[in-house]
């Protein structure tokens, strides 16, 4: 019952966002302060992603001195056994919302993936100098994607990976790959971000009676 | 007595040193305060104990005294201790800090303890915290505060603190003493979330916390200025603009947020400004802005500036032009004209100004303007067409009006009629003046005669250094408005020429015109004093006119300030139209200086200064004087003339022998009265060194003896002689004239020239050489001497002729020689007196 719900106020307010000239609709029976209140978290969430995505190249200048590593370079599949050994996870798989991957999954997806580069950036920027903005971004975004959570009254888990990269990272070969994963794989989800927000924006859930 | 105190010092110091070591090294007293830091002012409350086993009170009456840094305090033993115990009040602390000592006394005192006592203020509450969040690389949050009025006069330390409610984090930054402003660096806030941030001041006395704020750090950005990417005119819509644009490059991840927008569009020519911003808000930099309700075919410079919520705006961007779309002009034009010629054949000339009316839109850039005596538009009756703002034409035979339209790209406007007035000769308008109100603006007013057909007024202005009819101005106003003010980029010191004219129902009647500044100062220069009559005790200066260039105002006085060595300083003001000044009362023989100076309404100028004397004559007597005294003295020679011809003997006896020229003199005929009279002074006038260049006089061989005390023979007595005597060989050295041989005449006589019956003749020989008066004359002196007895031959030439020969002819009559030669008889005169 819940999730229908949930899913006309995100299709309303993130239509309304990203079209400026739409009428905003809200659903009779949902407190308004709540709609203000997700729109305007998903708008910052959506403000963030961007902001990751612009600081993304300056952190990876700043801290990938290995030549040929580059954010555009094909070596992320030549890293495999790397990303095995050090122990990145890969992020959290983020689909166009649908019946099977619903929107609280789709929340859910998108709070564990912050969380995750969060502490990955975390772990990499003791020993890294040119992280801690980027960090910093990504503890916003999480704030606001939990912002978004509570306006939605979503209840996500907080599931708090044991990551300890910092134990495997040996030596400085090993900090430049990790934080050059990390930062690839961070950009990718922040793609995979914004494609989630366009397709959550366009997503009509179907009526329940039409089950 | 030095000795002994010194001693016992000694000795104290040594049962000090030897209790510390006894007992661990205690002091000997021990004082306790009320507080060792207090508010300033107020009172401090102190007790000194000494110990018992101190050495310097075992077995003796003790005595403590209190110092406060140098000073005594006044104190009082407390009862019942054995004087061991002192107590002190300082009812008022006025230090910042300061010791207080608990002493004894002995031959002088003894410092026991001492404790530092300080004093202040506790802090006050921080104001005015304010924070501005950058958002370019890197972002912080700069917060900053004022401490407070009063100076605390104790180490306060500011904590700055923030609580981020969203991510329930909690920071707390330690400041730097005496820097009120903080830089919280990224991690410290969150970009989308509100922060409560204080500063808390804390010191010995209290501590005091600041008002807080709580904003959210984006809303506090001043952004950086925005870029108008393009302003383009909005296709089939007139009077819109669409405007693209941008964040900076660093900010344009906030491309999504909406943002406000404030737009300023003004025209580019500056005609018509729109100061007034236009808000837009919630707008986003991904689309665009349309701005309406501008002016058609105008071409409009814009600017933007951007601000999140409520943070301070940003910059204004820079200026981008773009150009509405344009549509045919309309409104219609004033119009004001100037009609001359000959009316009674009705030839006229035109002179038509206009200009766009309050409801006049150009609706377009490239506007010219076209007069027809034809309403309907064509080629066909028009008389004029300019880009202007007048044009001059001669009005078509029986026309009495013309249309005035103004055409673009576009198309042309309705057309505006001119009825054409002629000129009355009919003067209602009196007392223009004209008051300048600030650089722009200039009060325009005047008096006129009411008049039945009198329908309004015309106010032209014009720069009178510009002769251009394009910067004629002209303004309208109705019958019952005598004032206006008119407003034109009026330079400062520059002349404008300001004419009212009255309209009547038939015609235009006479203006009056006057000249008028915005602003005024002294003259560039002051023109020069020329003196133009000098009388006998007054003069008369004029001055040539100042450029009106150079005026910078309206001459108001031209004043000439004059003295002479001596007296006071007088002043004359002159006639302002005349330009002359006539100065009297002067004294003669007296040198005056004088100088002018030139007044605007603006300032004044002084010009140099002249020198100059008053003659003790008129010259206007000089002037009716001479010319009688010619027209007498003309007179006076006629009858002269007249009277020598009459008798002309009389009139050479007096006048012609002023030279004596020997070729046509007689010597007889010189009588000694006649060289005493005129004879010397026409001499000297005009000495004949030809004919008697050289003149020596001679004695026989026998009366040598004698010249040596003759005078006559004397250089130095011979002056009256000129030349001739001057250069006698006489004198040594003598060079003679510029010719190395002297024509010259010795007159060779062997007695007095006054002795009846001379025995020996005399004898001229004529000479010419450089060595005269040696024994023999050269072959060409003389021959003889032809007029010598010539008595009444004066009208035949005379001359020194050569000699046939050389033997010098005898005169046949010496006597009447010495009488025609003065100064052979006074020569024969001192002879006999000798004798």
């Amino acid at each position: 019952m819940v999730l229908p719900t949930v899913a006309a106020l995100l299709h309303c307010f993130l239509l309304a966002d990203l079209i400026q000239s739409a009428p905003t609709i809200s659903p009779a029976n949902w407190p308004a302060d709540s709609s203000a209140a997700l729109r305007a978290a998903a708008e910052r969430v959506k403000t963030l992603v961007e902001k990751i995505l612009r600081d993304v190249p300056a952190a990876h200048a700043a801290t990938v001195t290995i030549e040929g590593l580059t954010l555009d370079s094909a070596h992320t599949t030549n890293l495999q056994m790397m990303v095995t050994s050090l122990g990145i996870p890969a992020a959290p798989v983020l689909k166009p919302p649908s019946e099977r991957f619903t929107l609280d999954v789709c929340m859910s997806r998108m709070s564990a993936g912050s969380r995750l580069y969060q502490r990955l950036l975390g772990d990499l920027s003791d020993r890294l100098s040119g992280l801690s903005d980027l960090q910093a971004d990504l503890r916003d975004l999480q704030t606001h994607i939990r912002k978004m959570e509570e306006a939605a009254h979503l209840d996500v888990a907080d599931q708090n990976q044991s990551l300890d990269l910092a134990s495997r990272l040996h030596s400085n070969y090993e900090l430049q790959v990790a934080a050059h994963l990390t930062l690839t794989q961070l950009r990718s989800f922040s793609h995979d971000l914004i494609r989630s927000l366009r397709a959550v924006a366009t997503y009509r859930p179907q009526p329940a009676g039409a089950r | 007595m030095i000795s002994t105190s010194m001693s016992v010092i000694v000795v104290l110091v040594a049962l000090v040193n030897g209790a510390r070591n006894e007992d661990d090294i205690q002091p000997c007293a021990k004082i306790q305060t009320s507080s060792s830091v207090v508010h300033l002012g107020s009172p401090v409350t102190a007790s000194c104990v000494i110990r018992e086993d101190c050495p310097l009170v075992i077995g003796r009456a003790v005595h403590i005294l209190w110092r406060l840094g140098d000073r005594f305090l006044p104190s009082s033993p407390v009862a019942n201790e054995s004087g061991r115990v002192s107590e002190v009040v300082i009812p008022s602390f006025n230090h910042t800090r300061e010791f207080l000592t608990c002493c004894v006394r002995t031959s002088t005192y003894q410092v026991l303890e001492g404790v530092e006592i300080r004093a202040g203020y506790p802090p006050e509450a921080p104001q005015n915290l304010s924070c501005q969040t950058n958002l370019t690389t890197p972002n912080t949050l700069t917060c900053s505060w004022d401490p407070g009025q009063q100076e605390t006069l104790l180490d306060t330390e500011y904590t700055l603190h923030t609580e981020i409610r969203d991510s329930n984090e909690n920071h707390t930054y330690e400041l730097l003493p005496g820097v009120h402003r903080y830089t919280i660096p990224r991690y410290g806030f969150v970009l989308f979330s509100d922060v409560k941030i204080y500063v808390k001041a804390v010191n010995e006395l209290g501590e005091a916390t600041s008002a807080p704020i709580i904003l959210e750090p984006v809303s506090s950005a001043k952004f950086d200025p925005p870029t108008i990417l393009k302003i383009q005119a909005v296709p089939k819509r007139y009077g819109c603009l669409k405007l693209s644009w941008s964040l900076s490059q660093q900010q344009v991840w906030m491309r999504n947020l909406q943002l406000n927008l404030e737009v300023r569009l003004t025209t580019a020519d500056s005609s018509q400004r729109r100061e007034q911003p236009i808000l837009v808000n919630r707008v986003r930099p991904t689309r665009s802005v349309d701005r309406c309700r501008l002016l058609h075919g105008t071409q409009y410079l814009a600017q933007i500036r951007v601000r999140y919520q409520q943070s301070p705006w940003s910059e204004w961007s820079s200026s981008q032009s773009g150009v509405t779309l344009e549509s045919a002009p309309t409104g219609r034009l004033d119009s004001w004209m100037r009609v001359s010629g000959d009316h009674m054949n009705k030839q006229h000339n035109i002179l038509l100004f206009w200009k766009p009316s309050k409801q006049f839109r150009a609706n377009g850039q490239n506007v010219s303007y076209i007069v027809s005596v034809k309403k309907q538009p064509g080629e066909d009756g028009k008389v004029c067409s300019t880009m202007g703002n007048y044009c001059t034409f001669q009005l078509p035979g029986g026309a009495k009006k013309v249309y005035l339209s103004a055409v673009n790209a576009a198309g042309k406007s309705s057309p505006t009629e001119v009825r054409i007035y002629l000129p009355k000769a009919r003067a209602v308008i009196s007392d223009v003046t004209v008051i300048p109100q600030d650089d722009r603006s200039l009060l325009v007013q005047w008096r006129s005669l009411l008049s039945s057909s009198l329908t309004g007024f015309v106010v032209e202005w014009s720069p009178l250094l510009q002769t251009d009819l394009f910067f004629t101005q002209f303004e309208l106003t109705a019958r019952n408005q005598t004032l206006l003010v008119i407003t034109d980029s009026f330079e400062p010191y520059k002349p404008y020429g300001i004419s009212v004219y009255p309209r009547f129902k038939d015609g235009i009647g006479l203006p009056q015109t006057v000249n008028a500044y915005s602003r005024q100062k002294a003259p560039s220069m002051v023109p020069k004093i020329q003196i133009k009559k000098i009388g006998k005790s007054h003069v008369e200066f004029t001055w040539d006119e100042i450029p009106l260039n150079q005026r910078n105002g309206i001459i108001q006085n031209y004043k000439v300030f004059y003295c002479d060595t001596k007296g006071p300083i007088s002043v004359v003001n002159a006639d302002l139209e005349k330009r002359r000044v006539v100065l009297r009362d002067l004294n003669t023989v007296s040198l005056y200086e004088a100088f002018m100076m030139v007044s605007t309404f603006g300032g004044s100028l002084n010009g140099s200064t002249i020198h100059f004397e008053i003659d003790s004559f008129d010259t206007v007597a000089v002037v009716a004087i001479v010319p009688v005294s010619v027209i007498g003295l003309f007179f006076m020679v006629i009858f002269i003339a007249m009277t020598s011809f009459s008798n002309n003997k009389r009139l050479k006896g007096h006048f012609w022998p002023a030279v004596p020229d020997p070729a046509n003199s007689s010597i007889k005929r010189w009588t000694s009265e006649s060289t005493q009279g005129s004879h010397l002074s026409l001499d000297n006038e005009e000495p004949n060194p030809m004919y008697l260049s050289h003149l020596s006089f001679l004695d026989d061989p026998v009366k040598l003896s004698k010249e040596d005390d003759d005078p006559w023979l004397s250089a130095e007595d011979t002056s009256d002689l000129g030349e001739s005597i001057c250069g006698s060989p006489f004198i040594p050295g003598y060079s003679g004239s510029n010719s190395d041989s002297v024509p010259y005449v010795t007159v060779t006589f062997s007695g007095p020239c006054s002795s009846p019956t001379p025995k020996d003749p005399h004898v001229y020989l004529r000479s010419e050489s450089t060595q005269p008066l040696l024994e023999t004359e050269e072959s060409f002196s003389p021959k003889c001497y032809h007029n010598i007895a010539s008595v009444g031959m004066q009208s035949e030439q005379r001359f020194f002729g050569p000699s046939h020969d050389s033997v010098p002819e005898r005169v046949a009559d010496p006597g009447i020689l010495c009488d025609d030669f003065p100064f052979l008889r006074a020569l024969s005169l001192r002879h006999t007196e000798i004798d």
